[in-house]
């Protein structure tokens, strides 16, 4: 495994040269404390969008992680590893895996449930912006029919009830039946005394 | 070591399983144990324990429907899920999504329940490597439906490489 030694700038000239080769795994050595070269990740992504690339830095911090991965990188760990131990991160992040220690992966987790609750109002709201017709589908998919059934059920023809449902998902920002079902669940009334869940005054702090 | 307050919902014999891996008396109690989401709720609306084994089960759905009013109703308490072998994964990525801080296969509940307590209860998450990736897309998806202006963004290295891995997944 080569280990291209890079400069930092994104312009660099010898960094594009070796992107041109694209790499399917770059280690991107990051030596100034405190400074997280993200700029770099999003040049080296246009650049070779193929590469993925495994951040050191001398001090590793969670939160420098999670702004490292959200730009782009695929990994991230201190330049101080033993060989072994960059070795498999390089394996794992050429298979496809996300290289991070644990404390970063609970982090990630947070930032996932923050993100979620950040966005999109409440079902019920979103549920308003479909057609009377979508939404005798949503019915029909909540309780677990197929196209086919439904198409049989509405009269219309399968493709139709497709194209409905595609306008379904988009309006309701969705992506699948399944996640479907579970906005309708909650739009049904599951808890909704204490008004919409993406107001929540959660403490997303980890607790010590 | 503290005492680690547990409410159990699942089905009763995995339920039983759970009592069972988990030591009678000491750091892990067991103070509830019930079945579907509604009585989690109930339960952990009364008890506040500091985590909820909570049995992610198919088709019924309410689990996952229960989540956000568990944390709204006890933000202190810590979500495993338990799943199966046959969980979609969309699935488990929603109850995730919804502030579950790891999920457990039962295959596994010999080797790691214990573990997974312990670990979840200390702050860490408890999910395998391979779920990270599929975490940090649907982080950097949120992100990116967060920022972007309607009409959207052209289309960017990333977005490509979501979409494409999107459809390997399919």
């Amino acid at each position: 495994m080569r280990r291209p030694d890079l400069m930092i700038a994104s312009a660099d000239p010898a960094l594009r040269k070796r992107l041109a080769e694209t790499p399917p795994v770059l280690l991107l050595d990051l030596p100034l404390p405190g400074y997280t070269g993200l700029e770099s990740l999003q040049a080296i992504q246009t650049l070779s969008p193929t590469t993925r690339t495994i951040v050191l830095v001398a001090r590793p911090e969670d939160s420098d992680a999670v702004l490292a991965l959200k730009q782009g990188a695929r990994g991230y760990c201190s330049r101080q590893s033993e060989p072994a131990l960059l070795r498999r991160a390089v394996q794992q992040v050429r298979d496809g895996e996300i290289w991070v220690g644990r404390s970063v992966t609970t982090q990630l987790l947070e930032e996932l449930t923050a993100a979620s609750t950040r966005r999109a109002p409440g079902p019920p709201r979103r549920l308003g912006r479909l057609t009377q017709r979508e939404r005798e589908l949503v019915a029909l998919v909540a309780a677990g029919a197929s196209n086919k059934e439904i198409a049989d059920r509405l009269s219309i023809a399968e493709r139709t009830v497709k194209a409905h449902l595609t306008s379904i998902f988009r309006k309701l920002g969705v992506s699948s039946r399944l996640h479907l079902a579970v906005y309708t669940l909650e739009a049904e009334g599951f808890g909704q005394e204490k008004g919409p869940t993406d107001q929540s005054p959660i403490d997303r702090r980890p607790r010590s | 070591m503290t005492r680690i307050t547990v409410i159990l919902a699942a089905e009763p014999r995995d339920r039983a399983l759970c009592r069972s891996l988990l030591p009678p008396a000491g750091a892990i109690e067991v103070v509830a144990d019930v079945e579907g989401g509604e009585a989690a709720l109930a339960a952990v609306a009364r008890l506040r324990p500091q985590m909820l084994l909570l049995d992610l089960q198919r088709p019924r759905l309410d689990a996952l429907a229960a989540l956000p009013q568990i944390r709204l109703q006890s933000p202190r308490t810590r979500v495993i899920l338990l799943t199966s072998r046959r969980t979609p994964t969309a699935l488990i990525l929603e109850g995730l999504r919804r502030g579950a801080r790891g999920y457990l296969d039962r295959a596994a509940f010999r080797s790691f329940l214990l573990k997974a307590v312990r670990a979840v209860d200390a702050g860490e998450a408890w999910v395998p490597r391979q779920m990270v990736s599929r975490i940090l897309d649907q982080i950097v998806r949120l992100s990116a439906a967060e920022a972007r202006p309607r009409g959207g963004a052209g289309v960017t290295p990333r977005t490509l490489r979501t979409q494409r891995r999107g459809q390997e997944r399919t």
